[in-house]
């Protein structure tokens, strides 16, 4: 399949907004109305991460250009990242858990730029874990949040998308999970998990610095793990974004978000994960 | 204790990398002091081997030990730019401190030549390794440098030739990296002195490379090469 190219000119949005992917009904799972829940003080505007030094957008094109060139891109680690295999995509799978699948799809990333033994993720554990068990709604804020402090659950420990708590959030399990904690990040910790977000220039230094970000969107009602810039047509910037709805969603679950449609609404940017 | 000394050295006449300027013995309770020869504005870092036996200060341009009585090494590791490529030479002379013994008389008076030093292995172990670190947070690094951590031509090389482990014997770490989980060698690996970032250790188990990382991808290939 190839890729998409998701733009302000897509107008029918019932494919994103009841997926289905190889016949299977997929879930998405960021959810803006819930935020009273995780209300801890007045909003305020948001104000970004102030010390990261932005890549000029005069620079952006070159650059782009050479990492396509080079095969330096953060897609490119991806396709190398098993033991020279492409890594597969991450699946929920009917849960609606985006919001923690997003982290789990940036660690992933992280493992193969630093160059670390694979492993397989699976969030719904972390996610579970949240939400005590529902089939809840979140945030890239809020799963980044507890990845800080707990880690992230691994397949072999935390199979499939069951979310029994009880039955898989054993004492191996967390000792296990602990090892994955992500130790520095691009985040806005003044805010609020649901309020935490980075700008697109922000996004884009992010990306041409290969530290792939947590995005969400609220006109997909989606979190994704924004991978690459990419200059659609000339001057025109999107990110190419890594779905986690399985491989067979557009090509190899990687698509190209552009225009307004590639402006997150939450982000948060994993920088260093534990070795 | 590595100590780093940035002055720059007038040199009267050309100098050997890395010479070691000083005494091979001093009396019980004195001080031994050292000064370095290099290329004019070389870094110099300073230590004593064991670690932890003597007490070592730099106090401008000079090294100055003190220890029990005992045999030692001092060791410095000069770092320089030479046709636009940062390296790193590291050399060693003994000293010996009270009633150490004399060293052999050679079978001829005279100089005899002295062989290029060979630098210890980074990582004490069999099989080529190499660790990058750099900062991640706005990384001090030129698109080209960008290229040598993350771009395809560096890593399928490494993956080709460093084959101690199933996705290939290297790391790219930031320099604040947790590395607990990883194998003890890289955590040792990890934990010795950097003068800088990004830096690059490289190790065949026999001997290795420490100093800033090269400029470009050619340059760090042709320096991995060396010690395959």
């Amino acid at each position: 399949m190839a890729e998409l190219i998701i733009d302000d000119d897509v107008h029918d949005l019932t494919p994103f907004w009841k997926p289905v992917v190889d016949g299977q009904p997929k879930s998405r799972g960021y959810d803006a109305s819930q935020w009273r829940d995780y209300l801890r003080g007045p909003v305020e505007m948001m104000l970004p991460p102030a010390q990261m030094q932005l890549i000029p957008q005069s620079e952006w094109s070159d650059r782009i250009k050479e990492m396509e060139e080079t095969k330096s891109r953060l897609s490119d680690l991806r396709n190398k990242g098993m033991n020279g295999q492409r890594i597969p995509s991450l699946d929920q799978n009917g849960n609606g858990f985006c919001w923690a699948f997003s982290c789990g799809s940036a660690l992933q990333l992280i493992r193969a730029r630093q160059n670390a033994p694979y492993v397989r993720f699976n969030p719904t554990g972390i996610a579970s874990v949240i939400k005590n068990g529902r089939n809840e709604g979140g945030w890239c804020g809020l799963s980044a949040e507890f990845n800080r402090a707990n880690g992230m659950t691994l397949e072999e420990d935390w199979p499939g998308s069951s979310r029994d708590v009880r039955k898989y959030w054993t004492a191996e399990c967390k000792e296990k999970a602990s090892r994955f904690k992500v130790t520095e990040d691009w985040v806005d910790l003044s805010r609020a998990v649901y309020d935490q977000n980075l700008t697109f220039a922000q996004v884009a230094t992010c990306l041409l610095n290969r530290v792939p970000c947590q995005v969400d969107f609220n006109w997909w009602s989606h979190s994704v793990c924004a991978v690459d810039l990419v200059e659609v047509e000339r001057g025109s910037f999107g990110i190419r974004i890594w779905n986690s709805w399985g491989d067979s969603w557009s090509e190899a679950g990687m698509g190209i978000l552009r225009g307004d449609k590639a402006i997150c609404d939450g982000a948060v940017a994993p920088r260093v994960l534990a070795a | 204790m590595k100590r780093i000394l940035l002055a720059a050295l007038l040199l009267v006449s050309p100098a050997l990398a890395g010479e070691i300027v000083g005494p091979e013995q001093v009396a019980e309770h004195r001080i031994a002091e050292f000064t370095a020869k290099g290329e004019p504005g070389a870094a110099f870092l300073w230590d004593v081997l064991p670690i932890g036996s003597a007490d070592s200060r730099v106090i401008g341009e000079r090294f100055l030990v003190v220890a029990p009585p005992g045999n030692y090494l001092v060791e410095l590791i000069e770092i320089s730019v030479k046709d636009g490529h940062p390296t790193a030479v590291r050399v060693r002379r003994p000293l010996a401190i009270g009633e150490a013994p004399a060293p052999e008389p050679g079978p001829t008076p005279g100089p005899t030549p002295t062989p290029d030093p060979v630098p210890d292995a980074p990582i004490p172990v069999d099989g080529l390794r190499v660790l990058i670190v750099y900062e991640t947070e706005n990384p001090d690094l030129t698109p080209q440098q960008q290229i040598i951590l993350f771009g395809n031509e560096v890593r399928s090389y490494l993956r080709a030739k460093c084959t101690a482990e199933p996705q290939g014997a290297f790391r790219i770490w930031d320099q604040n990296i947790d590395t607990a989980g990883d194998l003890p060698l890289w955590q040792k690996a990890m934990e010795r002195p950097r003068a800088s970032v990004p830096w690059v250790l490289i190790s065949n188990g026999k001997t290795g490379h420490e100093g800033p990382l090269p400029s470009d991808t050619r340059a760090f290939i042709e320096l991995v090469k060396r010690y395959e």
